[in-house]
C-alpha cells in the first residue's frame, strides 16, 4: 500500500525533525535535504495506512496526531506492540532491513503524517555516509528501550507493569491516561480485566485516585517501589 | 591473545562487506579469544572497548534482574554480532552481560579502529544499521511473544526456534537440539518460573512432543508443537532470539 493522499498542509521547518532519534545527530543541510525527500499526509482515525507483511515503501514521522501499531494473532486478538506519538517515527527499521511492515499501522485520531520514500532516502544515505553514524547511535538506543521492555515483560507481574506505566506516564502528581483501557491493557500485556482489577487496586490501597481518565498520584513512594518490584500488590 | 586469522565464518559477519584487502587490513587489530562454558565475555555496565563478533559456540545475552531473576535478552551464534548497540551508546556501558553457553571463538575489534574505519566504509555502516533493524523488529516480536502468548506457547514457540536454528535430524525420527539448555535457561528465555517450565515441559513429554536424550532436547513432533504454539494455524516460527 502506498502512503496516503498528499494534502493541503503548511510548510514543515527542518527544525521539527531535530528532536527526533534518527535525524537528532545530522547537520541541518542533511536535515533539510531528506526531509526535501518527504511527502506530507493526513489521515483520518482509524485510515490504514499499511498491513503487517506488505512490502515496505518508506518510513512515517507523526506531525500530530497518535498512531497506533498492532499485530493481529490467529484469534482475531490485536496486540498493541507501540504507540507513536507526535515526533516520533514508524517502520523505519523495514526500511533499512528490506523487509516487509512488521505490524499494521493506524491512526488513533486525526493524524498529519510525514512520509519517507524509501528508494530516494537510502540513496541518500549511501552518498552521505556520514549521516549514518547519528542513525546507528538513534537505532541502538531504540533498541535499548525494547531490551528494557522484554525485561520488563520476562519479569514483571501486573501490579508492576501499571505501577511502571503510570510512573513513566504522570508528572509527579498525575497525569491524563490518553490511551483506551483497552489499548492501554493491550500495550502492557494485560487482559483489560487484569487492568481494570490492578488500578482498582491501586486505588483501593491509596496509591493513585482514578477520575475518569484523570489520575492523581497520592502516594509516589509506593508507586515507585511498586514499579522497581520492591514491593507487591496485596 | 592471538591475532585473528580470518576463519570460515568471516563472510557470515558484520565484515562480510569488506574486501579481501580491507579485511587484511584491519587483520592486525582484530584479536581472536577462545571462551569456556560458562565464560563470562562481558559483564553488564562494563565499558564497552569494542566490537563482537561470534565465530563458533553460542553466546548468551543476560540482563540481571532486581528482585533476583534473570532475563536471556537473546542467544547469538556463528556469525552474530555482540555489542553492537553498545558502541554507540553515550555512556559508553555494557547494556547486557554475554556469557558462553559452550566453547565459543568471538573475534573482537577495537572500538577506536572500527570508529576511524566506519567513517570510510558506508556498505559496512549500513549493514550495520540492517543488522540493528533486524535485531530490533526481532525485539518487537519477541515483546509481542511475551505479550500475547501463555508460557506454554511461549516454550513451544522456543523449542520450535531451537530446533530450527540448532537441530539436526535423527534416523530415528524427530530434530535433536545441539546446545544443551538447562531448564533454567529455557524459563530465562520464555519468561516463566523455573517450577512452571518444568512443570510444561513434562506436560510437553508426557503428550509425546518432546524427549530428552543425554541432556539434548528432542523434538519428536514439530508439527504438533507448531499447533501449541499457535492453534489453528501452521506455517514457519518467527525467529525471536536466535
Amino acid at each position: 500500500m502506498s502512503a496516503p493522499q498528499p494534502a493541503r498542509l503548511p510548510m514543515i521547518a527542518p527544525v521539527e525533525l531535530r528532536g527526533h532519534r534518527l535525524f537528532e545527530r545530522l547537520e541541518a543541510g542533511d536535515r533539510t535535504a531528506l526531509l526535501a525527500l518527504a511527502k506530507p499526509s493526513a489521515a483520518d482515525r482509524g485510515t490504514l495506512l499499511f498491513r503487517e507483511g506488505e512490502s515496505c515503501d518508506g518510513f512515517y514521522f507523526v506531525l500530530a496526531g497518535i498512531v497506533r501499531l498492532y499485530k493481529v494473532s490467529p484469534e482475531g486478538r490485536e496486540h498493541v506492540v507501540e504507540v507513536i506519538r507526535v515526533g516520533q517515527s514508524f517502520a523505519e527499521a523495514a526500511v533499512f532491513s528490506d523487509m516487509p511492515f512488521p505490524v499494521h499501522a493506524e491512526p488513533l485520531e486525526p493524524s498529519r503524517l510525514l512520509f519517507f520514500p524509501k528508494e530516494p532516502f537510502l540513496a541518500y544515505l549511501r552518498e552521505h555516509p556520514h549521516c549514518l553514524f547519528g542513525m546507528i547511535a538513534s537505532l541502538s538506543v531504540r533498541m535499548h528501550q525494547l531490551i528494557t521492555k522484554v525485561e520488563a515483560l520476562t519479569l514483571r507481574d501486573a501490579g508492576q507493569r501499571v505501577a511502571g506505566f503510570l510512573s513513566r506516564n504522570g508528572a509527579a502528581r498525575g497525569g491524563n491516561l490518553d490511551l483506551s483501557r483497552h489499548t492501554m491493557a493491550a500495550h502492557l500485556g494485560l487482559t483489560p480485566e487484569t487492568l481494570s482489577r490492578t488500578l482498582a487496586a491501586l486505588q483501593t490501597q491509596g496509591v493513585i485516585v482514578l477520575e475518569g481518565r484523570q489520575f492523581s498520584i497520592a502516594d509516589a513512594d509506593t508507586l515507585g517501589a511498586l514499579s522497581r518490584g520492591e514491593v507487591h500488590l496485596g | 591473545m592471538p591475532q585473528c586469522q580470518g576463519c570460515r565464518i568471516c563472510d557470515q559477519t558484520v565484515w562480510s562487506t569488506l574486501s579481501d584487502q580491507a579485511l587484511a587490513d584491519l587483520a592486525e587489530h582484530r584479536v581472536s579469544s577462545r571462551f569456556q562454558k560458562g565464560d563470562v565475555i562481558f559483564h553488564e555496565g562494563g565499558a564497552c572497548f569494542g566490537l563482537y563478533n561470534v565465530c563458533s559456540g553460542k553466546v548468551k545475552l543476560v540482563r540481571a534482574g532486581r528482585v533476583g531473576r534473570q532475563t536471556i535478552v537473546r542467544i547469538a551464534g556463528s556469525g552474530r554480532t555482540l555489542a553492537e548497540t553498545d558502541l554507540f551508546r553515550e555512556d559508553g556501558r555494557h547494556s547486557v552481560t554475554a556469557q558462553a553457553m559452550e566453547e565459543t571463538v568471538v573475534c573482537y575489534l577495537p572500538r577506536p579502529v572500527l570508529m576511524d574505519y566506519l567513517k570510510t566504509q558506508p556498505t559496512m555502516m549500513m549493514e550495520l544499521v540492517q543488522r540493528l533493524s533486524d535485531a530490533l523488529f526481532k525485539a518487537e516480536q519477541r515483546v509481542e511473544s511475551l505479550a500475547t502468548k501463555d508460557a506454554r506457547m511461549r516454550l513451544a514457540e522456543f523449542l520450535l526456534e531451537v530446533a530450527e536454528a540448532d537441530g539436526q535430524a535423527r534416523d530415528a525420527g524427530g530434530i535433536r537440539v545441539r546446545l544443551r539448555l538447562t531448564r533454567e535457561e529455557i524459563a530465562e528465555v520464555i519468561g516463566a518460573t523455573l517450577e512452571t517450565t518444568i512443570r510444561l515441559m513434562s506436560a510437553l513429554k508426557k503428550e509425546g512432543l518432546v524427549a530428552d536424550e543425554e541432556g539434548h532436547i528432542l523434538v519428536l513432533d514439530p508439527e504438533r508443537l507448531r499447533r501449541v504454539h499457535r492453534p489453528g494455524a501452521g506455517g514457519p516460527v518467527a525467529h525471536s532470539v536466535m
